[in-house]
């Protein structure tokens, strides 16, 4: 069925590396906030998964979010309709049809109700007040005509004359068939109670008609022409269903994107914790400005006092290089960068304070994997494949999120594949922050352009901030 | 009228192809240089590909001269290879038709059959005549002439009264069915032309986007059922004209022999399925060259095994080599394991093949005298019952009878089931008979002080890296043997030099 409405605006056309929900510690977030939901948090994930990289898509998204926020039993409203929809949608297995007539009857009785629900849904819109102009300006074709139609079929229940147009192939063999109308255009001349009397007269036969009177071989092959047609009929009538049944479960899963992101929106609030609408900022030369950008996993493992929020910016360079202390709280603001940016593209809130940042085309992350699955080609190849299969994702400018890549080899060798790696990320036009233990790459970053070098502030402060990367981080403390 | 022909220059030839069928040398030949992979490759684009002339080259000068000059015109002018293949297809159509004019029981409808046979016969000459205006190879020329023939043959003015009797036979077929279950009564009309289906596919796609169908098969089993013979009868009794003259068409003109054109189809899609399907491996990168008939020098320039080439797909994954050697040259392969020798002997010998074809040959240039025989002696597996070294000298010796002065000979790895000394000695019995006869002949081996002990024999190389790596280069150079096989490489690879061996001695069970 071809779209035409859609609460998401459209589908997202930006791509996320197969990970990245995975590594930015979505499913932590969805252990906390959805447990009982599993599904609702299912299909949160696939919106998240395909970003939206267009300006007036994402502002109208953000638009519909509001709204949605504006009237919370909007989306209980559509959940009403789309749940009654399911007691018309056709489920003929299990179900003993006497006769294909029985069949059709199942399927045009079910189908004119679906239809009759779809013309009223426009309804649930009237109710409230919108600012989008996806809500506000609603409007579906009326299904009558089409209903009209389909009645006529009922005829058919009895045993009303219907007409086929046919086609032939050679030697006078029929080829295909398909339904012409229900009336005769002309009555036919003589009934088989007169053919028999017309017999008993000795009268003339009328010359352009075929009698079948009686279980004849005629009867059967004429019969078996009108089940072909009952039951193309039914398949045809079920397309139509089919097609109704897709409206209402595509604005079903939309609605419940914005029931999740509502979910999620009060789990924040009830944690205290700052949240934000991000400001989209698609000029050249622009990067991601976040002031409070904090770690949502975090939130469900500790309490939001002990939240440690950062501020963000690449003002200076667009290739952060964050280096320092182990357990210092590298990995987490890379997380917290991923996440608003990953909730800023579905047109959402950003967890931060204040965020502002552009649209990418793709969002990467490369963080290591658990276990090595590479069969024998070691860690690093199965990094470096992983990377190359990913990559695309960066094609017209993305961001990319790496996380201690590159150490499965020697540091040197390490630092030169991270620093080729990020050579290509710039030339791409893409932003990146590498979070990293390799020294030589982060004392090397004018080899690959527009860097900034970001450090922690010291072991335990969690705190990022521009600064040289530290010579000594006080590893052996930790044993 | 004979039927024409662009496969056979004469009768001759077609006689010794069906003589040949089931010929032990040409059967080894099409094993031992993978013919059949090339086969099965054509055959995914081109199912009805006659493989059967493919298995068997001619050896006849003017069959090779006229299928040469065939496929060269084919292969040089997309526009006629394009139309061939239409016009292979419009053949099979006629031979569909022609097939229900046997099949179907019913007069009529046989005579429906007739007719649509003896149209898509007419079209078809009209087209072969068409397609083959001006053609310059003998055999397409020859086609235009036969198309020419067999349309003058043809009734005056057959496919004008043929096309005027379908237009009334369509027009009484455009009907509608009113079947009226109460009445018991099926009653035809005309068309419908606003039919209500119609109406409910385009309201469902304007409204929902849904899109239907109402067509449905009316196809049955059986020749014509019931329904369509009281349908038969009922249109027979409106249009009784129609139907006389349509029995009067077929009285009159069943005499025609649709499979002079038929036949052609077989030659036509030996010609068009192996040129598609070099088309499909010229576009990822491969070279394929016409091939030249000369005499005295065999010059090859980038040759490479063409079953290989369908294995890997990849240009960049074969390496093609060159050669020049003159005719009844013995040239001895020898040099690393897995080196590429059997592969150069392959390529040689398809492009020999291919060549007595007349066919694109897989390399830059091959040039060759006539070949009037070709043989081939691979290894085998042994026979029960047999030693290997006396099933190989049985082998040989079929072969050496049946050569002559343009044949082709070609020897992989030979009597290996003997001591070294007495293999050399073989051998080189067998080259004595070969320079005897004048015949060329490539043979590989790992006896290379063959090509020291005989100084007319030709030595080629195949070639490794000179450094520890012993990497292959898979390229044959002509130079003298350096008796070395570069075997240690490919044994630590395998996991078998005796270090590893011993390892796997000792891990527990």
């Amino acid at each position: 069925m071809e779209r035409k409405f859609s609460l998401l605006v459209s589908e997202g056309e930006a791509k996320i590396s197969a990970r990245a929900l995975y590594d930015l510690g979505f499913y932590t977030v969805g252990e906390a906030v959805f447990a009982e939901a599993r599904s609702l948090f299912k299909n949160f994930l696939r919106v998240l998964s395909a970003p939206v990289a267009n300006m007036d898509v994402l502002l109208e998204r953000q638009r519909v979010y509001m709204d949605f926020c504006k009237n919370p039993t909007l989306v209980d409203e559509i959940e009403k309709y789309c749940c009654r929809a399911q007691e018309f949608y056709l489920n003929p297995f299990g179900k003993t049809f006497r006769t294909v007539h029985d069949r059709l009857k199942y399927y045009l009785s079910n189908t004119l109700a679906l239809l009759d629900l779809y013309d009223e849904f426009p309804r649930v819109f009237s109710k409230f007040r919108f600012d989008s102009s996806v809500l506000g300006e609603y409007r579906q074709k009326p299904c009558g005509p089409l209903k009209n139609e389909l009645e006529r079929l009922a005829s058919l229940y009895t045993d009303t004359p219907f007409s086929v147009n046919v086609t032939f192939n050679n030697g006078f063999k029929l080829k295909s068939a398909s339904l012409a109308g229900l009336q005769p255009t002309k009555k036919t001349l003589a009934s088989a109670r007169n053919r028999k009397k017309r017999e008993a007269e000795n009268a003339e036969l009328p010359e352009d008609s075929i009698f079948f009177g009686g279980n004849n071989m005629i009867y059967n092959v004429a019969n078996e022409l009108k089940t072909s047609m009952i039951l193309n009929l039914c398949q045809n009538i079920s397309s139509i269903n089919s097609a109704v049944k897709d409206f209402f479960a595509n604005i079903r899963a939309e609605a419940a994107f914005y029931e999740a992101a509502l979910m999620l929106q009060r789990y924040i609030e009830e944690k205290g914790l700052p949240l934000c609408m991000p400001k989209i900022d698609c000029r050249a030369g622009g990067g991601i400005f976040a002031k409070g950008v904090y770690d949502l996993c975090l939130s469900a493992v500790l309490a939001p006092e002990s939240i440690v929020s950062n501020d963000i910016s690449m003002e200076n360079g667009k290739i952060l290089i964050v280096t320092g202390h182990n357990r210092g709280g590298k990995t987490t603001f890379l997380k917290s960068v991923g996440i608003s940016q990953i909730l800023a593209q579905a047109g959402l809130f950003a967890t931060a304070g204040e965020y502002s940042c552009p649209l990418y085309n793709g969002i990467l992350t490369h963080f290591p994997s658990g276990e090595d699955d590479s069969l024998g080609d070691g860690k690093l190849a199965e990094e470096l494949t992983r990377l190359k299969q990913d990559f695309h994702v960066l094609r017209g400018g993305g961001l990319a999120l790496f996380n201690e890549s590159f150490t499965t080899t020697t540091t040197r060798e390490g630092s030169e594949i991270g620093i080729d790696v990020l050579r290509a990320v710039c030339a791409s036009g893409s932003h990146a922050v590498f979070v990293t233990h390799l020294m030589e790459l982060a004392e090397s970053r004018q080899l690959i352009g527009s860097t900034v070098s970001l450090t922690t502030e010291s072991a335990d402060s969690y705190k990022i901030a521009e600064g040289e990367p530290l010579a000594d981080i006080y590893a052996y403390d930790m044993l | 009228m004979a039927h024409f022909s662009i496969l056979f220059a004469n009768e001759k030839t077609r006689s010794d192809f069906c003589k040949r069928k089931g010929e032990e040398f040409s059967s080894a030949a099409v094993k031992d240089l993978n013919i059949t992979a090339i086969i099965d490759e054509i055959r995914k684009l081109t199912p009805d590909f006659p493989s059967e002339y493919l298995l068997f080259p001619p050896y006849d000068k003017d069959t090779q001269k006229l299928r040469g000059e065939t496929a060269e015109e084919l292969y040089g002018s997309s526009a006629v290879f394009d139309s061939m293949k239409r016009m292979a297809s419009k053949l099979y159509t006629l031979k569909q038709h022609c097939r229900n004019i046997i099949d179907i029981k019913n007069k009529d409808a046989r005579n429906h059959c007739f007719l649509c046979a003896v149209l898509e016969y007419c079209a078809a000459l009209r087209y072969l005549l068409e397609i083959t205006e001006g053609a310059a190879s003998r055999g397409l020329a020859g086609l235009h002439g036969y198309a020419a023939e067999l349309l003058r043959k043809a009734e005056t003015g057959l496919y004008t009264r043929a096309q005027e009797l379908m237009g009334k036979i369509d027009e009484m077929l455009a009907l509608s069915l009113y079947a009226d279950f109460m009445e018991q009564n099926i009653k035809t009309a005309v068309s419908e032309k606003e039919p209500l289906s119609d109406k409910i596919a385009l309201l469902a796609e304007d409204i929902l986007g849904a899109k239907l169908n109402f067509s449905f098969s009316a196809v049955n089993n059986v020749q014509l059922s019931p329904l369509e013979e009281a349908l038969l009868a009922l249109m027979k009794a409106q249009n009784a004209s129609v139907f006389e003259e349509l029995e009067l068409f077929y009285e009159e003109n069943k005499l025609l022999d649709f499979y002079s054109l038929i036949d052609l189809r077989d030659e036509i899609l030996f010609f068009t399925g192996y040129i598609e399907f070099i088309k499909k491996y010229e576009k990822a990168g491969f070279s394929f060259a016409l091939p030249k008939t000369v005499e005295g020098t065999i010059c090859m320039r980038n040759v490479y095994d063409v079953s290989l080439a369908v294995k890997l797909g990849k240009p960049d994954l074969i390496v093609a080599n060159s050669a020049e050697i003159q005719k009844g040259d013995i040239f001895v392969v020898s040099g690393a394991n897995q080196g590429g020798k059997t592969t150069f002997l392959r390529s040689f010998g398809q492009c020999v093949f291919l060549a007595a074809h007349g066919l694109p040959v897989p390399a830059e240039k091959f040039e060759a005298p006539f070949c009037g025989f070709m043989a081939t002696h691979f290894n085998r597996a042994e026979t029960v019952g047999k030693s290997r070294l006396e099933d190989e000298l049985e082998r040989v010796r079929a072969i050496l009878s049946a050569a002559k002065e343009n044949s082709v000979l070609l020897f992989n790895e030979c009597f290996v089931g003997t001591r070294r000394g007495d293999a050399v000695i073989l051998s080189e019995k067998v080259f004595e008979k070969i320079f005897s006869l004048g015949a060329t002949c490539g043979f590989v081996t790992h006896f290379f002080e063959l090509a020291l002990r005989d100084k007319r024999l030709l030595s080629f190389v195949a070639e490794a890296m000179d450094d520890a790596s012993e990497q292959r280069t898979y390229r044959i150079v002509r130079r003298s043997p350096d008796g070395l096989a570069h075997a240690h490489s490919i044994a630590v690879s395998c996991g078998a030099t005796y270090a590893q061996l011993l390892a796997e001695t000792e891990k527990p069970r």
